[in-house]
């Protein structure tokens, strides 16, 4: 599931789709709640909907966006942690990469 | 004592400096009366108990520009206050006390002003109601059924009701404007850049900006002669404080030579309450008759100003609120698994406009829609500044009705997000564009029987808010305004 695009359509959001949007948004709602989020979630999504006719004037947004399009990647890098931390992430220390005290 | 409650901050200076007023007694009476009314309006969170211990001793009369000094002052919960918690406004922060002040409170306290408490608002300032807090709503102290405006709810209670002189709010989207008007005081958001935003809670942090609840006009530069500072921690801060804001605003006026610039949208009686439009209208022939030159213009992209602006905060609220997770600050959770532990306390801490703004946030920064939402809100920001830039070319300010409506019943607009998000019609504009904007009292309008307060809002063209304010003033001047508490405070008050 890579991207929310392909599970979306028109302004509504499938069930599926929308787990995963609280999935990367960090939050867990009960049945309940995802029910009353969807109803009003939609609401949403039409309002916001409205930017989309907008013709755009100006050119100057879209130039400052590039730039930030062509960063590189990120990569992950493997880290062995300790065993009483097997359920945590450890970040490992920079300041000894930067020759820092 | 307690008639002196419903006066300006500067009249109450005066009286200090002159050795008539003894300012212990004043802030120890207005401690007491916040305290008594407050059970039925919920403006405070935090009391700060330590306010009787504080020791005064600066001298009474200070030398340069005069300042918001040695009064009792509230600041809304978004403002870090070291020592007492800091909550924004949300369980998920409930029991967090920050080691450090905010700019605005460092500069308050080091002018020995008494900070009484910390007011309610609506969760991470995402609302326009002040029923969106994790501590129950705050009340309009002219009608206890309806609701203060928002997001800073309690500071703008707070200021009508007598609790306190002055309170700060931060305004991300009319926050300080908004419920100014929906209270009947003066609410005024600086340029982008004059106050420090260092300690505020961020939410959007290009909209971001604190702001001053006052009484008139004249309260507020006073005000801003002692938070408008230069401050290293806020890199977007451009403040020289050179300025005397409090001077600036009493220099007289050549009311032939102002110009006064309305967006034909804002006068519109499909989107504007009729009791709103008409006094906006007496508002503007009060100005025309004084000599002022009044355009009216076309501003298309206020139809696209709303939803640029709802995609814009929430994709930058999704980003900022990513930090609370539970292992730095405020509520914890007992799950093992550390993205279990996370989604526990989040979905546990937040209340629901904000997790719905944070899933709106998550949706138009997602790969596959940024460029057809995210991008096209940065356009009509970018096309809307420029059109103001134009217009500010022509006029000196802005005038529109401050908010759409009257204040609403409490509840009213809970089950319709896009029907509250409207309250902001009037106000989002200038967050967009970085320009300063007051609110001021204009008259009031009855409803169902009741006697409630109508606004109107003066825009300015960025960093020209000596001018803002002095217009404001002269404003004041013009129809004799003088506030008025609500009849159950004043009979309260013994008033």
């Amino acid at each position: 599931m890579r991207y929310l695009a392909a599970l979306c359509y028109d302004q509504g959001m499938d069930r599926r789709a929308f787990e995963h949007l609280c999935e990367l948004a960090r939050l867990r709602l009960g049945e309940e709640e995802i029910a009353e989020f969807e109803r009003k979630f939609a609401r949403l999504l039409g309002f916001v909907e409205q930017t989309q006719s907008y013709t755009p004037v100006s050119e100057s947004a879209r130039l400052a966006l590039k730039e930030r399009v062509d960063l590189r990647r990120d990569h992950p890098r493997r880290f062995e942690w300790p065993e009483d931390l097997k359920h945590d992430y450890r970040v490992p220390q920079v300041i000894d990469f930067e020759g820092g005290g | 004592m307690r008639e002196l409650l419903t006066r300006c901050g500067h009249e109450l200076l005066a009286e200090i400096e002159s050795g008539e007023l003894n300012h212990d007694e004043l802030q120890q009476t207005q401690f007491e009366f916040a305290r008594e009314v407050d059970a039925q309006l919920n403006a405070f969170i935090t009391w700060d108990e330590q306010i009787e211990a504080q020791e005064w001793r600066l001298p009474l009369i200070e030398e340069g520009p005069r300042r918001f000094h040695r009064l009792p002052y509230a600041a809304k919960d978004i403002y870090t206050t070291a020592g007492l918690q800091s909550t924004a406004g949300s369980r998920i922060l409930e029991g967090y006390v920050p080691p450090y002040d905010a700019s605005c409170i460092a500069e308050l306290r080091g002018a020995k002003n008494h900070l009484m408490g910390k007011t309610n608002l609506d969760e991470f300032a995402m609302g326009s109601s002040g029923e969106m807090s994790g501590y129950g709503p705050t009340r309009n102290p002219w009608d206890l059924e309806r609701v203060p405006g928002g997001s800073s709810s309690g500071s703008a209670v707070a200021v009508a009701s007598c609790q306190c002189v002055m309170a700060l709010g931060t305004d991300t989207g009319g926050s300080v404007r908004q419920p100014a008007s929906f209270c009947g005081i003066v609410g005024y958001r600086p340029t982008y850049g004059l106050v420090s935003r260092y300690g505020l809670i961020a939410y959007a942090s290009s909209c971001d900006q604190a702001g001053i609840f006052a009484r008139d006009t004249l309260d507020v530069a006073l005000t801003m002669n002692t938070i408008s500072r230069p401050c290293e921690m806020d890199s977007m801060c451009q403040a020289t404080g050179e300025t005397d804001f409090f001077a600036e605003a009493q220099r007289d006026i050549h009311w032939g030579k102002v110009r006064i610039g309305v967006p034909k949208p804002f006068i519109d009686a499909s989107r504007i309450d009729a009791p709103v439009l008409a006094n906006f209208r007496k508002s503007l022939d009060v100005m025309s008759d004084a000599g002022a030159q009044i355009v009216e213009f076309d501003l298309p992209l206020v139809d696209y100003c709303l939803p640029a602006y709802y995609i814009i905060v929430a994709a930058e609220c999704s980003s900022n609120l990513a930090r609370y997770d539970g292992v730095r600050y405020g509520r914890s959770s007992a799950e093992a698994e550390l993205q279990a532990r996370y989604r526990d306390v989040r979905s546990a801490g937040f209340g629901a406009e904000v997790k719905r703004r944070i899933l709106l946030g998550t949706y138009v920064l997602s790969a596959g829609y940024y460029d057809a939402y995210y991008d096209r809100a940065r356009h009509v920001r970018r096309d809307l500044r420029d059109s103001l830039e134009e217009m500010f070319g022509k006029v000196d300010v802005l005038a529109t009705p401050t908010s759409p409506t009257l204040p609403f019943k409490l509840g009213e607009r809970l089950d319709d997000p896009v029907k509250m998000y409207m309250s902001d019609l009037c106000t989002v504009f200038v967050n967009m564009t970085g320009t300063g904007g007051i609110s001021l009292p204009n008259g009031f309008a009855e409803i169902d029987g009741t006697m409630l307060p109508t606004s109107i809002q003066l825009v300015c063209a960025p960093f020209r808010d000596s001018l803002l304010l002095r217009i404001a003033h002269q404003y004041e001047q013009l129809t004799g305004w003088r506030y008025q508490p609500p009849e159950w405070i004043s009979k309260q008050l013994g008033v």
